[in-house]
């Protein structure tokens, strides 16, 4: 029973740290763009893809191919949402909500158009596994831990040690306000970008790596996802590593309970639960 | 007034011209529009070319080109063009039945070939039986045979609760005593983790343990330990390659022993290169026995690899013996096109008894003398019985250095007792 | 020919009953509802199981609608005070959940297999095909809830909802119970959500959880900003035009020459994300007096 609650455990915590990398960045847009970009992960998506690009189809090494690919799908995302978010003459969250929609359609479906629907993977071989008693891991999983713990503590630092942190936490409290006082908010929007997707293009290099890759491997994500940042706290970064730790852990851990196949509907009955007694989320201000 | 008549009949032919032209040069033909002088012969095509499935109907599509071009070169049926009409179905039964009333009330297709999910199979049956035209699909929900379709929906893929009796001789020869199950939960898997327990319990064996888990999910890894906890002799995988990747990704990288036993279409060739063939090591492999050795396997994988680099595999195999069977049966009728017709026909031509044939090449010349044939099918013998099911003998394969190695061959008789 | 746009008109009609219904509630009261599928889905199964069962079919929708009702209810007295965004999120998951359900219940609803061979009604009345008259029948549907529709939207409930829609403190400061009005017009639009689904189980003759995704919410959604949200006209030729331009791309690659089926199938869908943005740049916003404050 004990080595049962330990696999599940970990099980666990390797899904929280992928929804964690998706779940910060989204908080993080969430909170100072205000506004639910549902193609969120499928930024993700295109981080595994540009690193598939590179590392299967033009033979570059691994290490190199996860390098350039998140880079490469970072900087290919980021123009996608500035023009799609920032630049279009739309007003309004739901708008927003709508056109995030869209993007996330166009996306899936133009990744689908030019690698097509067979499942692929990286060309690295498998892995056998670390035992520690009922302790299981890869080197590749214990490197996605750390990657997601590293990159979230960053951001955090960010956000709270340097000015462009400041200005953003401050563009989350009150745009116009923010504005007002002569930061440059335009720039810090898309420095917000630029981290936002950066985090979901390596959280997707390193799904990529465990699992195997295609076109729909965002969406799928956006029910855990979105309930892990907003159990957080929308805008805390920190909140969204907890909120992505509580879906991961409860949602394996309730298959002690109930059949599995109906876990995915945890992480929607803890978002609903979350929103309808505590909006703000757990460690939300 | 005569003038814009005109004008307007002129614009109205030249559009029909264009529209055929392109239609035609679409399907690659290349045949210059008059030699169309006889009607084409209207087949449709309707598949998942999105969503879940994807990988198999793309493939589908591909292969139903490649048989349809084949009879065009070498004439077509009795000098008529074969006319390839394609429709995604999305993987969607809505979607489906849109598809298949645009073939059926505008394209007028004389049959369609190609659904895979037993969902879009079930939602486009009505529509087929009631425009009495026959459906020929890939799924493999039970309730499909049972369908009151006037005898026009067959299928070439097995049944889950046949398959599983397959599963258990298979565990049996093996020497299985105890067994857990990995299971999607889909009609196909649902059907088999419903119905294998009582299977293997025929022949000595007890289930240990099970899990089910849903497509698409982040991580597979609590329904795997679940699975493999008590240690099983054998676990049975009913999923699909995209699944099954990732399963065995994580079942490997988990590090947990075990053998595991699943369909061909899942351990396919894709998916040993996939997960790399010393993982696939030793994995056991339950397919139809027939295949490969058939004249219509050899040509269709020959007719595959010559255009898209890849081995025929089973769901390229099934399309290549639907559009085959359909093409035979209306040959044989002397060119109806009618349901009833290609109803009527079609069990003779795929049925002993008869010459054995395979390709168009073989049979076509055959049946013109008015001589009965047998064809023998890629994907299986290809004999419909009444529900417009195949039965097939099976292979137990090893996977061995990459490669399926035949280890045993199990008859339907041997199935029998199981059933 | 004809058989193929009647058929295309019976979905057409279908599908304004989904559209009128979020436009009701988005357009007119700013409910920003994800989940709309999920009425859909409970008026189609209601009728299903219970036609089955030997239920003559306007009983069997009349649960449809009633259990559609409640769920609305239920999620709206739940969820309705959160921000819009927060309320999407959870209609979308609501209705994801539901399908969960629909998939697993097995002994209830067949699950992944699905419910074949829905009866349907008037079979074998009068000489003419049962497709044109099953048409009529929708046809009629529609017409009667497009006419209610604009009834209630010119009447003073209809003013209430979009007073509560432009800025709710002011009404409440006028002491409307806008919980109240808001559960109204959810409720409504999943009454018609649900016949809508009633009709399509019958249409069909067999219900699946695969047709019930979220696909069909935004496809819906699609067809609303089309005719401009808050219009009931607009549900109508919006829905038309959605659903005549999205059939259409099937007869373009009839006519172009195409290297691969599946690749022209992801460019449709490409075109049907893009489309949603151009669209909801250009058409109405009917929170835009909400948001400027």
């Amino acid at each position: 029973m004990l080595a049962e609650f330990v696999h599940l455990t970990i099980t666990g915590l390797l899904i929280a740290s992928l929804l964690a990398l998706g779940a910060v960045g989204l908080s993080l847009t969430f909170g100072v763009a205000r506004f639910a970009n549902v193609a969120h992960p499928d930024f993700m998506m295109l981080g595994a893809y540009g690193v598939f690009a590179l590392n299967t189809l033009a033979g570059l090494p691994f290490g190199w191919a996860a390098v350039l690919g998140v880079l490469a799908a970072t900087a290919i995302a980021v123009p996608v949402a500035r023009l799609a978010y920032d630049k279009l003459p739309v007003s309004g969250t739901v708008q927003l909500l709508i056109i995030s929609i869209g993007v996330s359609f166009a996306l899936r479906h133009l990744v689908l158009f030019a690698f097509g629907s067979s499942l692929v993977q990286y060309a690295v071989p498998l892995q056998r596994p670390y035992i520690w008693g009922p302790v299981r891991l890869t080197v590749f999983q214990m490197l996605t831990l750390v990657v997601a713990a590293v990159l979230v503590i960053s951001v955090h630092l960010l956000l709270t040690r340097t000015k462009l942190g400041r200005i953003l936490r401050a563009m989350a409290d009150n745009a116009v306000l923010c504005e007002i006082t002569g930061a440059d908010v335009n720039q810090a929007r898309l420095a917000m970008w630029v981290i936002g997707v950066g985090l979901a293009t390596v959280g997707g290099a390193l799904y990529g790596l465990n699992l195997v890759i295609h076109p729909d491997m965002g969406w799928n994500l956006v029910i855990p996802i979105f309930s892990a940042a907003i159990i957080g706290g929308i805008g805390n970064p920190y909140g969204a590593m907890g909120g992505a730790l509580v879906i991961g852990l409860v949602q394996e851990w309730s298959t002690l309970i109930i059949p599995s196949m109906y876990k995915e509907m945890i992480a929607f009955v803890a978002m609903a639960v979350c929103l309808m007694v505590r909006p703000r989320g757990l460690w939300g201000k | 007034m005569e003038e814009k008549v005109r004008m307007r009949i002129d614009r109205r032919r030249f559009l029909e011209t264009g529209l055929t032209f392109g239609a035609v040069s679409a399907l690659g033909l290349g045949y210059p529009l008059r030699a169309a002088a006889q009607e084409p012969v209207r087949l449709g095509v309707l598949t998942p070319l999105t969503g879940g499935g994807a990988v198999y109907g793309t493939a589908m599509s591909r292969a139903y080109v490649l048989v349809a071009d084949e009879i065009n070169k070498a004439g077509g049926i009795l000098d008529r063009k074969i006319q390839l009409f394609t429709e995604d179905d999305q993987t969607n039964p809505d979607a489906g039945v849109r598809g298949a009333r645009k073939l059926v009330d505008v394209n007028k297709v004389h049959a369609i070939m190609g659904t895979w999910s037993s969902a879009v199979t079930m939602a486009v049956a009505p529509v087929a039986i009631t425009a009495n035209i026959p459906l020929f699909c890939v799924s493999s929900s039970p309730a499909i045979s049972t369908l009151q379709d006037n005898d026009l929906v067959y299928r070439t893929a097995y049944r889950q609760d046949v398959i599983s009796a397959v599963y258990a001789l298979a565990a049996q020869k093996l020497g299985a005593k105890t067994a857990a199950m990995m299971i999607l939960n889909n009609p196909y898997g649902i059907g088999l983790r419903d119905s294998f327990p009582d299977r293997f319990a025929k022949v000595g064996g007890r289930i240990v343990g099970q899990a089910t888990y849903n497509a698409n999910q982040p991580s597979y890894r609590s329904e795997i330990q679940q699975a493999l906890g008590s240690k099983p002799d054998i676990v049975l995988f009913g999923g699909y390659t995209p699944d099954g990747v990732q399963v065995f990704k994580e079942w490997f990288q988990l590090g947990l022993g075990g053998t595991w036993m699943g369909p061909g279409f899942a351990f396919d060739q894709k998916f040993i290169q996939a997960i790399g063939a010393d993982v696939a090591e030793g994995t056991v492999v339950v397919e139809g026995a027939t295949n490969e050795a058939s004249s219509a396997y050899k040509n269709a994988n020959k007719l595959y690899r010559a255009v898209h680099n890849e081995d025929a595999d089973f769901f390229v195999s099934m399309a290549y013996d639907h559009l085959m069977a359909v093409a035979l049966a209306i040959l044989a009728g002397k060119g109806d096109t009618s349901g009833d017709a290609i109803k009527a026909n079609l069990r003779k031509v795929t049925n002993p008894p008869g010459t054995t044939v395979g390709t168009w090449a073989e049979a076509e010349p055959l049946i013109r003398k008015g001589e009965k044939v047998n064809y023998e099918g890629a994907s299986s013998a290809i004999d419909f019985d009444d529900a417009g099911d195949v039965t097939t003998n099976f292979g137990l394969y090893r996977v061995k250095k990459g490669k399926w190695a035949l280890e045993q061959l199990m008859r339907y008789d041997e199935l029998k007792p199981l059933l | 020919m004809i058989d193929y746009l009647v058929a295309i008109s019976t979905i057409i009609a279908i599908q304004v009953l989904l559209t009128l219904g979020l436009s009701f509630q988005y357009g007119l009261t700013g409910l920003v509802n994800f989940g709309h599928v999920a009425f859909y889905a409970l008026g189609a199964y209601s009728s299903a199981l219970l036609t089955l069962a030997g239920w003559p079919m306007l009983a069997a929708m009349a649960v449809g609608v009633m259990l559609a009702v409640l769920a609305s209810l239920l999620i709206g007295t739940a969820t309705l005070r959160l921000r819009e965004d927060y309320f999407a999120i959870l209609t979308l998951g609501f209705s994801e959940l539901l399908r969960l359900l629909l998939m697993n219940a097995r002994e209830v609803t067949h699950g992944t297999l699905g419910i074949p061979g829905i009866p349907r009604p008037f079979v074998g009345w009068l000489a003419v095909s049962h497709q044109v008259i099953y048409l009529a029948l929708v046809l009629a549907a529609m017409a009667l809830a497009w006419v209610l529709c604009e009834l209630l939207a010119r009447s003073p409930l209809g003013r209430t909802l979009r007073a509560i829609r432009d800025d709710d403190q002011a009404a409440m400061a006028l002491g409307k119970n806008v919980l109240a009005f808001r559960l109204t017009a959810l409720a409504w639009g999943a009454a018609l959500a649900a016949v809508a689904g009633s009709l399509w189980a019958h249409y069909v003759t067999y219900v699946v959880p695969d047709q019930f995704t979220p696909e069909i919410t935004f496809y819906t959604w699609m067809a609303m900003i089309i005719g401009g949200p808050g219009s009931m006209l607009g549900a109508v030729w919006g829905t038309a035009a959605l659903v005549t331009v999205v059939e259409g791309t099937r007869f373009v690659k009839d006519v172009l020459p195409m290297v691969d089926e599946s690749k022209l199938a992801a460019l449709r869908q490409v075109a049907i994300g893009l489309g949603l943005i151009f669209l909801t740049v250009y058409s109405r916003n009917p929170l835009r007096k909400r948001q400027q404050k």
